[in-house]
């Protein structure tokens, strides 16, 4: 990277500070006090839903917008721990966030803020950053800030909308300009570095305002922009993301970070898309991830679904259908014929959630899909009988490394199935939804019978050759192909967990997987063993930045996931749906309620507010008191099983009387909304 | 490897426009210069690997020359080819239309304009020229059963046409297994 000597633009006068620092109030900094880096490299991402483009903060401070970015240097030794200052909330979750770092002397915030808006590259978005330094020393001291713009080699990702080749140099906004600028400081400056120096007597503090938009923007809508106090960008910020994260499901447990975890999860799911509200699409992450890959989308469709925010999980779930082909299939990356399946389970999560509301797919694309499905099956019997009733082979250039025959397009397409043949009789398609049904049946038993001759006691990734695992992780939950406690299931989770409970690695043991455990943990808990739910959530949290992002694939030694930035938008979803299963879990016809706790959260109580669930909302509640255990939920019409506290044995139900205690699971017919039961502690 | 590329495409809808059989689509003295400007415009494109240019060429090509099936191929076959279209951009291959929705549109409209190219097809020859690259595009974006099923409707057609023999086989090849035992 080339070092040009910056040009000085403003000197240590007093009047300078005049210049410097906007009459706006001042405005500190509320740090997120939970926030705890797991990598190496401080990353975070700034992100406003539907745009076309975020923000990478990064450490030392310096913000890219996927085609620039602005850096702040600055020599003096209170810069020295700003290398890998973790970056944090700085205001409300989602709205601002930033760097404080410093020594004995001088104590730096800056702190970056996006207001809502379109973020296109008509009408960007422009980040507002403030930078405060504070002389906390007993002797007058300098600061001497530089903000560069340039566009860093190699770049960490680059913007799908960048026009690199044809790129206009970057300049600060200069006063009456016109030009398209890439940032806007305090000052004017004709070049691309901006300086700005000033005198701090002990005890007194300098402020100073930047801009940097999403994309080049002309001068005068920059310096507009700019015009707006970096309070009233906050407020903006702030108020729009507590109005989404206060809608939705709510999970009330005594745990902040578990709390923080569900907004932060929330947060990447929503600012994950692009598009209008009404025609979002999903993408798997906000840097270099794009674009939508549907085995990415369904897991967020389906964490958006189950927290409520049905609005844009629905409108992300119909964006799928432009990816049907003529004849049915559903492909949004080459040779993933897994997609069909996922897409059809992602609007079942959706529809069963809303079934009053309009059908999300049309009968007929329904229809076509299972069609095509049935269709390559047969050209399959024809073709190859040792893989007779499977699905095609499928070279999905993705984790697996294998082009042949998948055993998860198999369960997908049977979950797939499943899910049409719910939507249809969801549609009032009964006689469709009878024939697909058929097909079902007839798919499942050929499917059985294919792992039925599998020689490893497991479930392989490939029906022939080696792959390495991914679609075969669902073949409990969500497949449901086999009962949890198949043996094939045990053998699944004994393989994954064996170098540590809910630790899933990939390629190499030090290589760890953001999300891959997400089914294996729900599998744990319908196996009655939340201990494998409990590490898998632990270790999901605990490998994230300091503003929740979570990251797809990582170096465990060297706690750094490289060039795949976090966050990811499925590891989010990870987060969120092992949450809320473990409150409450919809997995076939009964309502699954409290699977997956800690027994710290039962004494102080612990719930969820309005959850759809595929019956209706629901709001839950449940607390023990000495060996009382009580839960409330919204009465629906599903039998319900109820878990107590980790290492409590339940002795006995005290009401309902219909309710009945089975291998320490209560049991209560649909209806029913409370239920109060006694137990002994044994632990 | 499969010489799918819009050359292809553009020769044939070349060829098409040179041949007696299109003279009533471009029965009209006035365009017939068009025509053959934008072709060679396409070609010129096509050359430089630039396919999503090519596009609005063939979509005008086939929008002036409705009824003539190598057009609609032709324009079926650029489709596909900018759909899968790559670039070096900043040290990563990455593909031109970087939506893949976008992706997603234009391959359906390649198999749409395909699909049309057999419909209007004069003959059985020219319907099964549309039935293999229809196959080819199938096999090409991970579809080997597809690509399957329309060659075995090529082949019920015409089943001495010399050309599926080649490309049964290795849509077949891609169905089948090798003798790696079951896991």
């Amino acid at each position: 990277m080339t070092h040009r000597w910056p040009r000085l633009a403003l000197l240590a006068l007093p009047a300078s500070l005049m210049i410097a620092c906007s009459p706006e109030r001042e405005s500190s900094p509320n740090w997120d006090p939970l926030a705890v880096e797991a990598f190496v490299h401080p990353t975070a991402a700034l992100l406003v839903p539907g745009a076309s483009r975020a923000f990478l903060l990064q450490s030392p401070p310096r913000i890219f917008n996927g085609e620039w970015q602005l850096r702040f240097e600055c020599d003096d030794p209170s810069w020295t721990s700003a290398k890998n200052a973790p970056i944090r909330w700085s205001g409300q979750r989602g709205s601002s966030a930033g760097w404080e770092f410093g020594d004995d002397r001088l104590t730096w915030t800056i702190s970056a803020v996006v207001p809502p808006g379109p973020g296109t590259a008509k009408n960007p978005l422009v980040c507002s950053i403030e930078v405060q330094v504070h002389n906390r020393g007993a002797e007058a001291a300098t600061a001497d800030l530089t903000a560069c713009l340039e566009r860093p080699s190699p770049m960490p990702f680059v913007a799908r909308d960048a026009h690199l080749l044809f790129a206009r140099p970057l300049r600060w906004r200069a006063a009456g300009g016109t030009e398209f600028l890439a940032g806007a400081g305090p000052v004017a400056s004709s070049d691309s570095s901006l300086r700005v120096l000033q005198q701090l007597p002990s005890g007194s503090s300098a402020r100073w305002r930047f801009a940097m938009p999403s994309h080049s923007m002309n001068a005068r809508a920059l310096g507009s922009a700019l015009s707006e106090p970096h309070l009233k960008a906050s407020a903006r910020a702030s108020a729009y993301w507590a109005r989404e994260l206060g809608a939705g499901a709510r999970i009330e447990i005594p745990d902040p970070i578990l709390e923080a975890a569900w907004d932060e999860a929330l947060i990447v799911l929503l600012g994950c898309s692009e598009g209008t509200a009404g025609e979002a699409v999903p993408i798997g992450g906000s840097f270099h991830y794009r674009d939508t890959w549907i085995r990415d989308g369904a897991r967020q469709i389906s964490a958006l679904a189950e927290a409520g925010h049905l609005e844009i999980a629905r409108s992300m779930a119909r964006s799928l259908l432009e990816y049907q082909l003529p004849g049915g299939a559903l492909m949004s990356q080459r040779g993933q014929l897994d997609g069909i399946g996922q897409a059809l389970w992602a609007i079942r999560e959706v529809q069963v959630r809303a079934p009053s509301s309009a059908a999300i797919a049309p009968v007929n694309a329904i229809v076509e899909a299972w069609q095509w499905c049935e269709r390559q099956r047969e050209i399959v019997r024809r073709v190859e009988s040792r893989a007779a009733g499977l699905m095609p082979p499928a070279d999905p250039r993705d984790a697996e490394l294998l082009s042949g025959y998948h055993v998860g397009t198999d369960l997908w397409t049977l979950i797939g199935y499943r899910s049409a043949r719910e939507l249809l009789t969801l549609a009032g398609e009964h006689t469709a939804a009878a024939r697909v049904e058929s097909t079902r049946v007839d798919y499942e038993r050929e499917v059985l019978r294919h792992l039925a001759d599998a020689r490893e006691p497991g479930v392989p990734a490939a029906w022939f050759g080696r792959a390495r695992p991914w679609g075969n992780l669902i073949v409990q939950y969500p497949a449901a192909l086999l009962t949890a406690r198949h043996s094939r299931v045990h053998e699944l989770l004994r393989e994954h967990w064996s170098n540590g409970l809910g630790r899933i690695h990939y390629g190499t043991p030090d290589s760890l997987h953001g999300y891959l455990g997400m089914d294996l943990a729900v599998t744990a808990l319908l196996q009655g063993s939340p201990e494998g739910w409990d590490s898998t959530l632990a270790r999901t949290i605990a490998w994230r930045t300091a503003t929740g992002g979570g990251a797809e694939i990582y170096s465990d030694s060297l706690r750094d996931f490289g060039t795949n930035l976090a966050p990811h938008a499925t590891s989010a979803a990870a987060v969120m749906s092992l949450l809320r299963k473990g409150l409450v879990l919809e997995t076939d016809d009964t309502l699954r309620i409290t699977t997956g706790t800690r027994e710290a959260w039962w004494d102080s109580g612990f719930g969820i507010r309005s959850t759809p669930t595929r019956w209706g909302p629901m709001e839950l509640s449940a607390r023990r008191r000495g060996v009382d255990l009580r839960w409330e939920w919204t009465a629906l019409n599903a039998p319900a099983q109820l878990s107590g506290p980790p290492g409590t044995i339940i002795e006995s139900v005290i009401s309902p009387s219909g309710a009945r205690l089975l291998d320490g699971v209560i049991h209560v017919p649909a209806t029913t909304g409370m239920v109060h039961a006694r137990a002994r502690v044994t632990r | 490897m499969i010489p799918y590329r819009a050359r292809t495409a553009l020769l044939v809808g070349l060829l098409a426009i040179a041949s007696p059989e299109s003279a009533s689509a471009a029965a009209d003295p006035s365009l017939e210069l068009p025509l053959r400007e934008l072709h060679a415009r396409a070609l010129a494109l096509s050359d430089a690997d630039l396919h999503s240019e090519t596009l609005p060429l063939f979509r005008e090509l086939a929008g002036r020359m409705p009824s003539n099936a190598s057009a609609h191929l032709a324009l079926g076959m650029a489709c596909f080819s900018a759909s899968s279209e790559m670039e070096l951009r900043s040290g990563s291959i990455r593909f031109v239309v970087p939506s893949s929705q976008e992706r997603s549109r234009m391959l359906r409209e390649a198999l749409v304009e395909m699909r049309r190219s057999l419909e209007l097809a004069p003959n059985v020859q020219e319907r099964n020229t549309a039935r293999i690259w229809i196959a080819r595009t199938w096999l090409l974006v991970g579809y080997p059963g597809e690509a399957l099923a329309e060659l075995s409707l090529a082949r019920a057609q015409a089943p001495e046409d010399p050309r599926l023999d080649s490309e049964i086989a290795r849509a077949t090849l891609r169905l089948r297994l090798a003798t790696t035992p079951k896991r």
